[in-house]
């Protein structure tokens, strides 16, 4: 079956065709954008994917994902408020910075506890937070996990581990649902939401 | 008006009865209404759910007493109740149109039908003609796993291309709604792709091990999906309404509410636990909007505290983890035992506040670990710990034996006869079914109360196992509840009470012909 191009081309649509959101169909489109447009887009690109290979690394401290290490938020000195925000992946981290919300740093745990999956507190950067606590000024850790029973679990357990540390450690509220209506709620839901309910 | 069309799967060629056939090829384009001509199909106005807040039940119209292993609820005659009771509830949603694509026997099926409530649709035929299958597909427009507790393939045709859909037009006091669910071709292919031979086997495997209760957020277990393997990726069935698409069958329950009774409901009392604990929670789901979510969430952290005591025992797991995984299990625990608690009372008080009829009424109590701390006055904090206080204590014995001692996973509704004050287990085969009978027509008049509409009813071949007095009776009460009753039978004569009123199908061989 001819393609219409060499294999190098085919190569580039299916790698570009992996990236989420992205299938074969809107990969070949792309990929005849960059052809058009060689020297406004193709070669930046290129040149920036090249920096990213060489320069990309985990930061050390949090966790967060930049070409530089400790990252660019860990080495900004405004963003030692003493406040630190613990979230279970990167994509959460840049999510929430990218709202504009939070001004303090981050930290990830790298995922969330799960019997099911073998994931266990060992697996997740939990003992490295105990530790920052400890060493860096920190007065209040808000975990900002999912409001999934694994998510829900890991605050649990994290909240537990911090305890010796003393620091004031907060949670994003759940339990209502957004846009929820409180007259549309069963007994047991509100009780739960009641029992859940957080000083403001 | 009454058309109808329909294709057997096995030729593949239509026959045709009232009307033109329709051709249709299997997918989930079948399900909304885009494909498909404006006149029958078109743009429906979107219209909030009718849920009218009911009265709550007074506390004290509901009398509690301990027995061992559980509690002891006797329903007594509240006023509340009975009052509540001669407050109708607005007819229910009436199916204008249904459409199926290889959907068990059918290649495609199109029935146009009269929406209105008061016309119910009866289908009779010959074994094996495909009668409980159109029950089947409707009952797919309902959280949960349909009326056969199917796997997600199952209903494909065999011989089809792997996918099937139901798509339904229906009618309620606030205007029209198109509901369509099914799987994808592609999807069910490439979910048998991955499964293989082999992993056919652990599909059937899952079907029984799988709880209703649905994943973490989810809302019906194998309802939200099946894992397919290889992949993880799993199969879901999709859902539509008005043409979008939902996040899933969770999202019909706004719509519509749907009680059965099935032949394979006869052995509710006397069955294992988990069948009336499925029967309670699927009717507790549809009085409080939460249930599903919350059972599927304490499901998991269940599932998970075993696996984790499973595979580093008792005194290799991480304590700290275990307390974590046991808070959750409080608290979601606690919320199913409450809305348990809540719905029984109420289905008590609506039995009680109910007509004398020919079918017995029936005494409902709750036994569980902590409903019964619940119903004995417990604050919910207080329950909540005293379940933590027990999980605890129980990790040792919870690990050796592989299962949770205790906990809403074990508890059981319990039947009585309540004229005979006779566990219904006991009772003749003949004494259950009717209190089978009354029993869902008491979650059809609780439904109705509670949601301000009545439910959609199907009744699969139930008429042929009463007797003259009792079906005259069960159409009685069904023409006062106020929704459209769908019922099966092989025998026309059974229904001649609804001579005038019902809309009669014959069907044959996964032909569906309009009958008188
Ligand atoms: N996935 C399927 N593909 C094709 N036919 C099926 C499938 N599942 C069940 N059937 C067939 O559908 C027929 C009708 O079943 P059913 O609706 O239960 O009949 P009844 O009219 O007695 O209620 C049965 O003969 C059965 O073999
Ligand atoms: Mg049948
Ligand atoms: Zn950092």
């Amino acid at each position: 079956m001819s393609t219409g191009h060499a294999p190098d081309i085919d190569r580039l649509i299916q790698l570009l065709g992996k990236l989420p959101g992205l299938g074969p169909r809107s990969a070949r489109r792309a990929v005849l954008h960059l052809i058009k447009k060689r020297d406004p887009l193709l070669v930046p690109l290129a040149e920036a994917l090249a920096t990213v290979r060489d320069r990309v690394r985990t930061c050390s401290v949090c966790g967060n994902a930049d070409t530089v290490d400790p990252c660019s938020l860990c080495a900004d000195p405004r963003r030692a408020t003493g406040t630190l925000c613990v979230v279970e992946d990167v994509a959460d981290l840049w999510a929430l910075d990218r709202s504009d919300l939070f001004t303090g740093r981050y930290h990830v745990l790298g995922g969330t506890l799960s019997a099911l999956d073998g994931i266990g507190p060992d697996d997740l950067s939990i003992a490295p937070l105990v530790d920052r606590v400890r060493r860096e000024a920190i007065e209040e850790v808000i975990l900002a996990l999912n409001a999934t029973v694994d998510g829900q679990t890991t605050a649990h357990y994290v909240t537990e581990r911090l305890a010796s540390t003393g620091v004031r450690v907060t949670a994003l509220a759940h339990g209502l649902p957004v846009g929820g209506e409180l007259d549309y709620l069963d007994d047991g839901t509100l009780a739960a939401a009641l029992q859940a309910r957080k000083s403001l | 008006m009454t058309r109808v069309t329909s294709q057997r799967g096995d030729t593949g060629s239509g026959q045709t009865g009232a009307g033109q056939a329709r051709s249709g090829q299997a997918g989930l384009g079948q399900i909304g209404p885009d494909q498909s001509g404006p006149d029958q199909f078109g743009p429906a106005p979107t219209a909030k759910p009718a849920r009218a807040a009911a009265p709550v039940a007074a506390a004290g119209t509901t009398e509690m007493t301990a027995t061992t292993g559980g509690t002891e609820m006797t329903g007594t005659a509240g006023t509340a109740a009975a009052s509540r009771s001669s407050m109708a509830a607005l007819p229910g949603p009436a199916v204008a149109r249904l459409r199926l694509s290889d959907f068990r026997c059918y290649a495609t099926l199109d029935l146009d039908l009269v929406a209105d409530p008061a016309r119910p649709v009866v289908l009779t035929g010959p074994n094996g003609a495909g009668k409980t299958n159109v029950l089947e597909a409707l009952s797919f427009l309902s959280p949960g796993r349909g009326l056969r507790r199917a796997r997600l393939v199952e209903p494909a045709r065999h011989g089809g291309a792997g996918g099937w859909s139901v798509a339904a037009r229906l009618v309620a006091a606030d205007g029209p709604v198109d509901l369509g669910t099914g799987i994808d071709t592609a999807a069910a292919a490439a979910q048998a792709r991955a499964k293989g031979p082999a992993g056919a086997l652990d599909a059937d495997a899952d079907a029984d091990a799988d709880t209703d209760g649905g994943g973490d957020g989810g809302d019906g277990g194998a309802d939200e999906g099946e894992r397919s393997g290889a992949d993880g990726s799993r199969l879901r069935r999709r859902c539509r309404i008005d043409g979008t698409e939902a996040s899933g069958p969770a999202a019909f329950d706004e719509r519509l509410c749907l009680v059965w009774l099935t032949p394979a409901m006869d052995g509710l009392f006397t069955d294992a636990a988990g069948v009336r604990r499925r029967f309670l929670d699927r009717l507790v789901g549809q009085v409080a909007p939460g249930h599903a979510r919350a059972l599927g969430a304490y499901e998991t952290a269940q599932r998970e505290r075993q696996t984790l005591l499973a595979e580093r025992g008792y005194l290799g797991a991480d304590p700290g983890w275990l307390r974590a995984l046991e808070g959750r299990m409080a608290e979601h625990g606690v919320a199913v035992a409450a809305a348990r608690l809540d719905a029984v009372r109420r289905l008590a008080a609506t039995v009680e506040a109910g007509p004398e009829t020919a079918f017995p009424k029936a005494r409902l109590a709750l036994a569980g670990t902590i409903e019964a701390a619940l119903a004995a006055g417990a604050e919910p904090a207080a329950a909540a710990d005293a379940f933590r206080a027990r999980l605890k204590a129980a990790r040792a014995e919870d690990a050796r034996t592989g299962r949770t001692g205790c906990g809403p996973q074990r508890s059981d509704l319990l039947v009585d006869h309540a004229p005979k004050a006779m566990p219904a287990r006991l009772c003749s085969t003949g004494e259950q079914k009717a209190l089978l009978v009354g029993l869902v027509l008491a979650q059809a008049r609780l439904t109705a109360e509670r949601r301000g509409q009545a439910p959609l009813v199907l009744l699969d071949e139930i008429a042929a196992h009463l007797d003259g007095a009792r079906r005259a009776a069960l159409f009685d009460a069904l023409r006062r509840l106020g929704g459209q009753v769908w019922a099966t039978g092989t025998d026309r004569a059974l229904f001649a009470a609804l001579d005038g009123t019902a809309q009669f199908f014959e069907v044959a061989e996964g032909h569906i012909l309009a009958a008188g």
